[in-house]
């Protein structure tokens, strides 16, 4: 009993947590002359602008002492930002002109995803380095497929015949067409949380750091489905919140449309109450999943990950950034980059093994940096941090 | 000879080695290795992970760390962007630039280049546009209308004339009737030249009366400005500026900027309606109608639409893609008055 304790210690006290030496002040002056020189250059200077505060975070954060580095070329970045904006552009001239063709780029673009998603994660990993051996994903499109498109699709689809075919057998059952939405929404609730499960093993068990064996993501279904409880709860507060105002609303006898004060009040009301349930529903998720994800992530005899985000702190954190963000109209961002980042690294540590001293990268070629600028254009959620 | 840490390509492992310009080369000297001569033009410099500490990247993805920067490289562009970076006073300076740069983009630079680039969108994308846009709203929002024959007559009538008189000869002018109960008494206009009237527009002003021929000209207003063009084009011209420029922000900075966006094209539409309304108080003034028929015509929509006659507070107004519909009613009264 007690060896086990001795030895649970030991473990522990070899985790150390990740540190990030940025300040906000000196992030503020890269980020301002990134918006400014990104402004006077009508954003052509974006992409150096991406590639100084990458290097800035990257190089910030150190692991045992070592930083990460940020390797990607600013033309590389320029000439798939651009290929991926001249595509954002048309397909919004498109759905000025002509919503069909418009739903046809969309149905294009769902199509491409699969391989976006997959050179977007190669690009990505292979331009971050550790102690100057790179990471990289080794994951493939048909993989991709399945789980950004296949599955989701296939739940979807069941969801929607259920609730639809419901309808159409019980049409004069008011009781029964309930009963079959709700089964739908259950059929969706049950296996959502068991894609993402599915998607994040593929996407944390591919990543590979040098010639080291893939990393083992031991993720399981329970944290999913408890992030996304904690969610629809937040969700359900933000229609409680809505349906109170609408009452308290009706009952002082108040007119939207004739009396613009009380449209207002109710605008606002509704907002504050949107923004904190998205906080609250965001944060409950992260906490929960990143916690879960890098308790259980380990390079095989190389390095172990642990994460103890805490919910309320963050929390206070996510909602101090946005007041922050409100009052100083967004000139604020530097100071609430740093402390988000600094709060992650202070609730995460690692446990590197002796052997990485002896961890060697090899030479690939790098993927062009279209789909990594695409994912971020069409904001697609691949992020890993 | 300086004293810095060589990281070797592809491996955790690193060696101190002493380094020095010769030239235009730099000389790395290993303690148990042969000396290693680079072109200083081949490296590719970033800051290191503490201000003390200079990289430079050697083409097989070695790497020199530095506590110096190399003086070959004191004048490039990296080091350049670093000092700017490091001072203070330009800082402050972009600080108090920013603003007034973005202020005179947004506002000034955008809504002018539109202006411009709406007139080079052809004739035949407009009746594209128009063409696409009425087979949506008579799928959804807009049905047949229940309006008597006399009452469409007239309406034409007085809409061919205000037409011929006031829009351009190469514009496909045309006035229909829907009903539509979700947009009540409403007018619209199509950048093809088609206006679409309501039933309960018709109703409630009349066929062929004086508020009628100002609903008629504002809504002809909006197809000669090319107000559909301009909206295009700022869209997309604003979707490339944030994707550009404020393409890096994330998490909460993304929702709050994508707010912002939306508060920016209710600024634009409202100033096209603004225009709209001049277009359509001088048209009235040239057909020696009162101008204060476009105020009766929105005020009886207002009255129509439940409106009890309080001002739109500031913040309301700022969320519209309307101006306040009492400032415009006003404008219209006093239109033509020495001091307004």
């Amino acid at each position: 009993m007690i060896g086990e304790n001795i030895t649970a210690e030991s473990v522990h006290a070899d985790f150390k947590p990740v540190e990030f030496r940025g300040n906000g002040s000196e992030y503020f002056g890269i980020w301002i002359v990134n918006l400014l020189l990104s402004i006077l250059t009508l954003g052509i200077y974006s992409a150096w602008a991406k590639v100084r505060t990458n290097q800035y975070f990257y190089s910030n954060t150190l692991v045992d002492g070592h930083s990460f580095g940020y390797h990607a070329v600013p033309m590389q970045i320029l000439k798939g930002r651009i290929l991926a904006i001249g595509l954002f552009v048309l397909y919004n001239l498109l759905s000025a002109v002509n919503p069909i063709l418009a739903l046809a780029g969309i149905l294009l673009f769902a199509v491409l995803l699969p391989w976006i998603i997959v050179v977007a994660l190669r690009f990505r990993l292979r331009m971050t380095s550790y102690r100057n051996v790179r990471f990289a994903f080794r994951g493939d499109v048909g993989e991709a497929f399945i789980y950004y498109m296949m599955l989701p699709g296939l739940v979807i689809t069941a969801s929607a015949m259920l609730a639809t075919f419901g309808a159409a057998i019980f049409q004069r059952d008011l009781t029964a067409q309930m009963i079959a939405m709700g089964l739908a929404a259950l059929l969706w609730l049950a296996l959502f949380p068991q894609i993402i499960l599915r998607k994040d093993r593929w996407r944390f068990g591919n990543i590979q750091y040098g010639r080291t064996p893939l990393v083992r993501a031991n993720f399981n279904a329970r944290p999913y489905y408890l992030a996304l409880l904690a969610s629809g709860v937040a969700v359900m507060l933000f229609i409680g919140l809505a349906i109170a105002a609408v009452t308290a609303l009706g009952l002082s006898g108040g007119n939207l449309k004739s009396d613009p004060t009380t449209a207002v009040g109710f605008t606002v009301v509704i907002f504050v109450g949107y923004m904190f349930s998205l906080f609250f529903g965001i944060t409950v998720y992260t906490t929960i999943v990143r916690n879960h994800q890098f308790n259980n992530l380990v390079i095989p005899n190389l390095a172990k990950t642990r994460s103890n985000i805490n919910l309320w702190s963050y929390l206070l954190l996510m909602m101090g950034n946005a007041g922050l963000l409100l009052i100083t109209l967004g000139f604020a961002y530097p100071w609430v980059s740093v402390r988000t980042v600094r709060y992650l690294a202070n609730h995460t540590q690692v446990r590197v093994d002796p052997a990485i001293e002896e961890v060697l990268g090899r030479t690939e070629n790098a993927d062009a940096a279209f789909a990594d600028e695409a994912s971020e254009v069409f904001d697609m959620d691949i992020g890993l941090a | 000879m300086q004293k810095g840490r060589y990281c070797f390509a592809n491996s955790v492992k690193t060696a101190l080695v002493g380094y020095r310009m010769d030239g235009a080369d730099v000389i790395i000297e290993f303690e148990h290795a042969p000396v290693l001569k680079v072109p200083f033009d081949s490296l590719c410099y970033s800051p290191g992970s503490a201000p003390w500490l200079h990289e430079y990247r050697l083409c097989d993805d070695s790497v020199l760390c530095c506590y110096e920067p190399l003086p070959a490289g004191r004048c490039s562009f990296s080091h350049r962007l670093t000092w700017f970076e490091k001072n203070r006073t330009i800082s402050v300076l972009a600080l108090l630039c920013i603003p007034v740069l973005l202020f005179l983009l947004v506002f000034r630079a955008v809504p002018a280049f539109s202006a411009v680039a709406a007139n080079f969108i052809s004739d035949k994308s407009y009746q594209s546009i128009g063409a696409g846009y009425l087979a949506v709203l008579d799928k959804g929002l807009l049905h047949s209308s229940q309006l008597s024959a006399k009452d469409q007559a007239d309406s034409t009538r007085l809409f061919q004339a205000l037409a011929g008189r006031h829009g351009s000869k190469n514009v496909n002018y045309r006035l229909l009737f829907r009903d539509s109960a979700r947009m009540g008494a409403n007018a619209l206009a199509l950048p093809d030249g088609t206006i679409v009237v309501t039933d309960d527009l018709v109703s409630l002003i009349g066929a062929d009366s004086e508020p009628m021929a100002a609903v008629l000209l504002h809504e002809i207003g909006h197809v000669e400005r090319k107000h559909s063009g301009r909206i295009i084009v700022q869209s997309v011209s604003n979707s490339y500026l944030f994707s550009m420029i404020g393409g890096d922000f994330d998490g909460v900075a993304e929702v709050l900027a994508g707010a912002g966006s939306g508060l920016l094209n209710n600024s634009f539409s409202r100033s096209m309606e603004q225009e709209a309304d001049d277009f359509s108080l001088a048209g009235l003034q040239r057909e020696r109608m009162p101008p204060a028929a476009l105020g009766l015509a929105l005020r009886k929509m207002l009255e129509n639409n439940e409106g009890k006659g309080q001002q739109t507070v500031r913040l309301a107004e700022v969320m519209s893609s309307h101006p306040d519909i009492y400032k415009r009613i006003h404008a219209t009264e006093n239109y033509g008055k020495p001091d307004n």
